[in-house]
């Protein structure tokens, strides 16, 4: 009996082998998913990269990959029409970034929203980015210096930039989905443009993209993307901030920010709802081209209360940004959601209206730590 | 059958409740109680101390293994009618859990291979252990526990560390009580699964420690599940109630080790099969035992065969679709498992309480093999 | 059987046992007679006949060239039989005690024993004592003139270690066994001999340490062995074959060594160790599957090394195991496991090879293991030009010539050199063969075969058990007690107990270190 049991199984073993199974030969790397509304369909395009041999090196100039894209009725039904051009298996797991186009942004999220959260294929940990005046064809189509392939050097700056600039904080396919289905919160998402540069198209981030409900209803500055960054919840590192020098206004001095924490409290009295935000973060000194002495115990007071006064200003404009969209990015509504859940329920239903009255009471406290290797200014003959 | 020591007892234990739970538990959970469904969880340690009370008392006052203890209390006829239902629900139990698990696997990993291969691969497995014997499962089962049982630690200390947003957990005050008792039920039901202590304890060591080891159970069971729903709601939010499937392996989906070890979704369900093909052989063994016993056989290790083929052809006519699947697991397994694992014990008990305690003598045990 | 297949039976073989019973006569004649048939076609066999004292006495020694040394014939047994006689004991050649007479008084060998059947006789012949026969003296006698040439001691070939002892048993079972006796100065040390083998009536010993060794261990092999009815032992390999529990399965139950001071680790702690004359190895059983991770030197270096070369091992362990198959499932089934960058450049690799990943998997391991084999049956002077061919060139010319891909190339050699790791080749046997049944799950069901390979062998070697000991001790069944004494190794201060096993009455191996302090 178990002879034959072995002998069944082992027959099995050479009869179904081969279900599921993808060679790498017969395989495409995708390394950017995109996905777009163009001329009224769905479409999907894809980076995909141009595995050679590495004896065969291939040119340096030549472009190591290329970008596909099908439209189709869905976004599923235009993934799967690229096959219609390609030869190859693509690995949708593999893909690295996740490009909303413009057009789809502005259109309805409904599109890509129960595609992206039932594929299997698509990575919930993946970074997800909106275009601006572009479409994500050119945006894979861009040699981003120095990375062979865009959709890495998106994923690459996002993250490069997050702890030296501290701009953008990446936003997971996981989060902005969470966001679009939970009341009270509202996803942004970093956006792409293309910028010329010596006549070479390069790739750049700016700003953040603002949805409400299924749809993206206008963006975040530079100045008002910083903001938002400051109301995220958890710990952000990194960043600069540049202020005015507190002795001579056409001076800057730069901080550098170690680490900022928020604390968002809102407060209900009847239909009027307030916010209490305190900011607590720390930095270092980094740069002045004041010649002045600042670093002194006053002098560095002052400099702080600066910095405080330049973070408060981004907030606030974030702020009203997010106000004129009538788009709960901060998730205010969660937090109430959270502290207050009985009024919550009342105001749930008219969140849209109220959100736009709350005026935020916002309290930041900088505090400089360390200036790295001088402690005075430095002193420049006259 | 040979003495089971106090660990292997543990480890029997836990399979029986543990595997399906860790994957399961945090969905249906989240569906009654949203982010609250970790203290349903930590709740369920109460009741669970009374299920284990009330077998445990069964068992000192019983002097036989389980499907003989119901001719015992229940009188002849009755007890041998719940004695056949019994070899049938617990081949339902092990068919359940095989096509469970195999939609598991289909959906997230393997959709294309036909689920006839998975299931005929997992009741290899369980007939394999079976023809060889409870001894070399009982020692697998060992090994099975301390490496799933790290395993699930470490993904949902990750889960929890890696996202650390502890706002989801809010608010804590909006529990309301009948979603609570659901939640409640739906947590507490699942160490019913324990039931076969009854047959298993006579073949303990000691079976003054049972309660003890039935109380490690119900602890590890507690932490575990607690810890596998906080990383779900952390890392997953709203979602994790709504509309995932799976939302424990959805979690781990997310899971990534510095930047070379990512999607280790395929490794959570290898290490889970494990656990699995003990929380199938179990109750498969537990069908075969009665059998054994309602009809005096010498033995039950030929019965490994054509039960396997009734749980094989039962696990896929058992639904067309996930949507059944996942009524099927919300709305009757719950009433079906609480029946038969909770109710009868229940009556059992009620029996036992107007009884006198047998009198001290060695329990008599079947004796299918030498120790 | 191996050597008499086939053929017709031995003519008169009834016959010439049953004459093998037979006592021998005291007339020197009819014993050479009979013994002449005995011997006819044994060219080796060697008969002198003489005669001695006066009145001259009729006498025949038997002895087998090679085997006996025949200057102590002559000087030990010819000298003083025909120029030392004193003329007093010539003259009781008559009587019946003549030959205790001899034995005792004449004989200046150090081993003279009486023998009275011919059967006796030919076992002590063939072992390479001489055998003196004495006309009118029923009976002979054996003296001891054992002398042939043996390999020495020498280090052990397959066992190299760099600390501890470096001796290694040879062919000879008395200087096995001396070499055990020198370590173990007690009388509780037992060698109980018995013979095996109905034509080698091979020396078996049986060496334990009493009152460590479990009594029913003991007990329950020498039952075995004496149930053992096979022609000819010419190895251990023979005995471990015969009397393990489980036969039908590559899991071995016992471990093979050729190290005394192993051996006498190991009967320290209770275990029963078999040693075959002619065979360099011994047999050391009950055994449980994890101590083939442990190395005797684990025990003569510092503990805390020893602990991690151990933990490296089973690290090596699983590779040897599980590599290849891994990496098979994650190229064809879990492409999303691997890093972008990586999987770029298996790609590029990959490009051009003609056979899907399982069957080069398969091929490069049959080609290992190919080399591997011609590397074992190779003549010294040509092993390393075959190496060097098959290793380097084949391997290199392949990858050149896209047959194969390189991270394949690495992922073998690397699975090569893991089980090369494992301290007892019995354990690299296991791994070798186990292995393709992984690649196969593999390929089969990517992870998921794999881990129900896994759990099949896992039960598989749950079921079995060594002289009753489950051979996954101590982790399955559990015990927390010896348990640390396999991942790590225990400080030698902290081992105050043995490792139990099933029936063991005396557990103690020294007074607890803190008790000492304390006391002082």
């Amino acid at each position: 009996m178990k002879r034959v049991m072995l002998f069944l199984l082992i027959c099995s073993v050479f009869l179904s082998s081969g279900c599921d199974t993808v060679e790498i030969n017969a395989a495409a790397v995708p390394l950017g998913l995109a996905m777009d509304y163009q001329n009224g369909q769905s479409t999907v395009i894809v980076q995909l990269a141009q595995t050679t041999s590495p004896s065969s090196g291939g040119s340096s100039n030549e472009p190591k990959f290329q970008v596909l894209s099908a439209q189709g009725g869905s976004i599923a039904e235009a993934a799967r029409k690229i096959m219609l051009e390609l030869p190859r298996l693509p690995l949708w797991s593999q893909a690295g970034v996740l490009v909303v186009g413009e057009d789809l942004a502005n259109t309805d999220l409904a599109l890509l929203a129960d595609f992206l959260a039932r594929n299997r294929n698509v990575r919930k940990n993946i970074p997800v980015f909106v275009t601006i005046g572009a479409k994500p064809q050119q945006v894979f189509q861009t040699q981003a210096p120095l990375e062979d392939y865009s959709a890495r050097a998106l994923s690459g700056i996002l993250e490069a930039q997050r702890y030296q600039l501290g701009y953008y904080e990446p936003v997971e396919l996981n989060e902005f989905l969470q966001k679009l289905a939970s009341p009270g919160v509202e996803p942004v998402l970093p956006q792409v443009r293309l910028v010329e540069e010596d006549g070479k198209k390069m790739i750049t981030l700016d700003g953040l993209a603002v949805f409400h409900g299924r749809k993206m209803v206008g963006s975040l500055n530079e100045n008002q993307s910083r903001g938002y960054r400051w109301l995220r919840s958890g710990i952000i590192q990194g960043g600069l901030i540049v202020i005015p020098s507190p002795l001579s206004a056409d001076r800057h001095i730069t901080l550098e920010l170690l680490r900022s924490q928020a604390t968002v409290v809102p407060d209900v009295q009847g239909n009027h709802v307030t916010v209490h935000i305190k900011i607590k973060a720390e930095g270092n000194f980094y740069e002045s081209d004041d010649p002045n002495e600042i670093l002194t115990l006053d002098g560095l007071h002052q400099v702080e209360e600066n910095g405080e006064e330049a973070i408060k200003a981004q907030i606030t404009d974030s702020v009203q940004e997010a106000h004129r969209l009538h788009s709960d990015i901060f998730g205010w509504g969660q937090n109430l959601a959270a502290s207050h859940p009985q009024e919550w329920k009342s105001l749930e239903g008219n969140w849209e209206q109220i959100f736009p009255m709350i005026q935020p009471d916002i309290q930041v406290e900088f505090n400089i730590r360390r200036t790295y290797l001088t402690y005075k200014t430095f002193p420049l003959k006259e | 059958m040979g003495k089971i020591s106090d660990f292997q007892m543990y480890c029997i234990l836990s399979l029986l409740v543990g595997p399906v739970a860790v994957l399961e538990t945090p969905r249906v959970m989240a569906h009654q109680l949203q982010n609250n469904s970790w203290i349903g969880v930590l709740a369920a340690f109460i009741p669970g101390i009374l299920i284990i009370a009330m077998f445990s008392y069964i068992i000192k006052k019983s002097q036989s293994p389980f499907p003989l203890i119901l001719e015992e209390h229940l009188g002849k006829y009755l007890g041998k009618a719940l004695g056949f239902v019994y070899i049938f629900f617990f081949l339902l139990v092990a068919s359940f859990t095989v096509r469970w698990f195999v939609d598991f696997i289909e959906t997230n990993v393997l959709p294309q291979t036909p689920i006839s291969i998975f299931i005929g691969v997992l009741l290899f497995l369980g007939f394999y252990s079976l023809r060889t014997g409870m001894q070399s499962f009982v020692r697998v089962a060992e090994i099975i526990i301390i490496v799933d049982l790290a395993f699930t630690l470490i993904i949902a200390f990750m889960g929890i560390g890696e996202f650390p947003r502890f706002e989801n957990l809010l608010p804590l005050t909006t529990i309301h009580m009948k979603p609570f008792g659901l939640g409640l039920f739906s947590a507490s039901y699942i160490l019913g699964k324990m039931q076969p202590v009854l047959t298993f304890s006579s073949y303990s060591l000691n079976r003054e420690r049972i309660f003890k080891i039935m109380l490690w159970v119900v602890a590890t069971y507690v932490v575990l599940i607690t810890l596998t729903t906080l990383a779900t709601i952390l890392s997953l939010g709203s979602l994790s109630g709504t509309v995932l499937v799976f939302s424990t392996f959805s979690m781990v989906r997310l899971l990534r080790i510095g930047t070379f070890i990512q999607n280790i979704d395929i490794v959570f369900i290898g290490i889970w099969i494990m656990a699995i093909f003990g929380a199938t052989t179990l109750p498969w063994f537990m069908s075969c035992y009665c059998t054994q016993q309602m009809f005096h056989l010498k033995d039950y290790r030929f019965l490994a065969a054509p039960t396997a083929i009734i749980i094989g052809i039962f696990s896929i006519v058992l639904s067309k679709n996930i949507l059944e699947l996942i009524i099927m697991e919300t709305d009757i397994i719950p009433l079906l498992y609480s029946l038969f694992f909770l109710g009868i014990p229940f009556i059992l008990f009620l029996i036992c309480l107007f009884k006198r305690a047998p009198e001290q003598t060695q329990t008599t045990v079947p004796q299918d093999e030498p120790a | 059987m191996r050597f008499i297949k086939s053929r017709k039976p031995l003519v008169d073989s009834t016959s010439a046992r049953e004459l093998a019973q037979e006592n021998l006569s005291a007339q020197l004649q009819d014993n050479i007679d009979i013994l002449s048939k005995f011997l006819e076609r044994c060219s080796d066999a060697v008969i002198k006949e003489f005669a001695f004292g006066t009145p001259s006495v009729k006498a025949a020694l038997y002895f087998f060239d090679g085997l006996a040394d025949r200057k102590e014939i002559e000087l030990n047994i010819l000298k003083s039989l025909m120029l030392e006689l004193p003329p007093e004991l010539s003259e009781q050649s008559g009587e019946p005690e003549f030959l205790k007479i001899v034995m005792h008084r004449l004989l200046p060998g150090a081993d003279v024993k009486a023998i009275s059947t011919f059967d006796e006789l030919v076992h002590h012949i063939s072992s390479g004592d001489t055998v003196l026969l004495i006309d009118g003296s029923r009976g002979g006698l054996a003296v001891s003139t054992r002398s042939w040439e043996t390999r020495s001691i020498d280090t052990p070939e397959n066992e190299t270690t760099i600390f501890g002892p470096k001796e290694g048993f040879n062919e000879t079972l008395r200087m096995n066994t001396a070499l055990l006796r020198r370590r173990l100065k007690s009388t509780n040390f037992k060698i109980e001999g018995l013979v095996l083998g109905k034509i080698t009536k091979t020396d078996v010993v049986l060496c334990y340490m009493d009152h460590i060794a479990p009594p029913k261990l003991v007990k329950e092999v020498q039952e075995r062995l004496a149930k053992i009815d096979i022609d000819g032992i010419l190895d251990t390999g023979y005995i471990a074959e015969l009397v393990t529990d489980e036969k039908h399965s590559i899991f071995t139950q016992t471990l093979h060594t050729e190290k005394p001071d192993s051996v006498c680790g190991h009967l320290l702690e209770g275990r029963i160790a078999i040693l075959v004359d002619g065979s360099p190895m011994a047999l050391i059983l009950p055994i449980s599957f994890p101590q083939y991770m442990i190395s005797p030197e684990d025990y003569y270096t510092n503990y805390v090394a020893a602990s991690l070369f151990r933990i490296l091992r089973y690290l090596a362990f699983f590779i040897a195991l599980l590599l290849p198959s891994l990496y098979v499932a994650i190229i064809t089934y879990h492409q999303e496991m691997l890093p972008t960058s990586l999987i770029l450049t298996i790609a590029a690799t990959r490009q051009g090879v003609p056979f899907p990943a399982f069957v080069e998997a398969l091929i490069l391991e049959t080609t290992f293991e190919l080399l591997r084999e011609a590397g074992l049956r190779l003549p010294r002077s040509v092993g390393p030009a075959v190496s060097i061919v098959g290793a380097l060139i084949i391997g290199d010319a392949a990858v050149r010539a896209g047959l194969v891909s390189t991270p394949m190339v690495v992922v073998v050699a690397a699975t090569g050199i893991a089980s090369f790791v494992m301290p007892s080749y019995n354990a690299g046997i296991i791994t070798r063969i186990a292995r393709f049944g992984f690649l196969i799950a593999a390929g089969f069901l990517g992870f998921l075969g794999i881990m129900v390979a896994l759990v099949l062998m896992l039960v598989r070697m749950a079921s079995l058990s060594s002289f009753g000991q489950p051979y996954l001790t101590p982790v399955a069944p559990f015990d927390s007690t010896q348990i640390t004494d396999l991942l790590v190794r225990r400080p030698w201060f902290a081992m105050t107990k043995r490792p139990f096993l099933e029936g063991m009455e005396n557990q103690v191996r020294q007074k607890s270190h803190q008790d000492g302090e304390a006391k002082e």
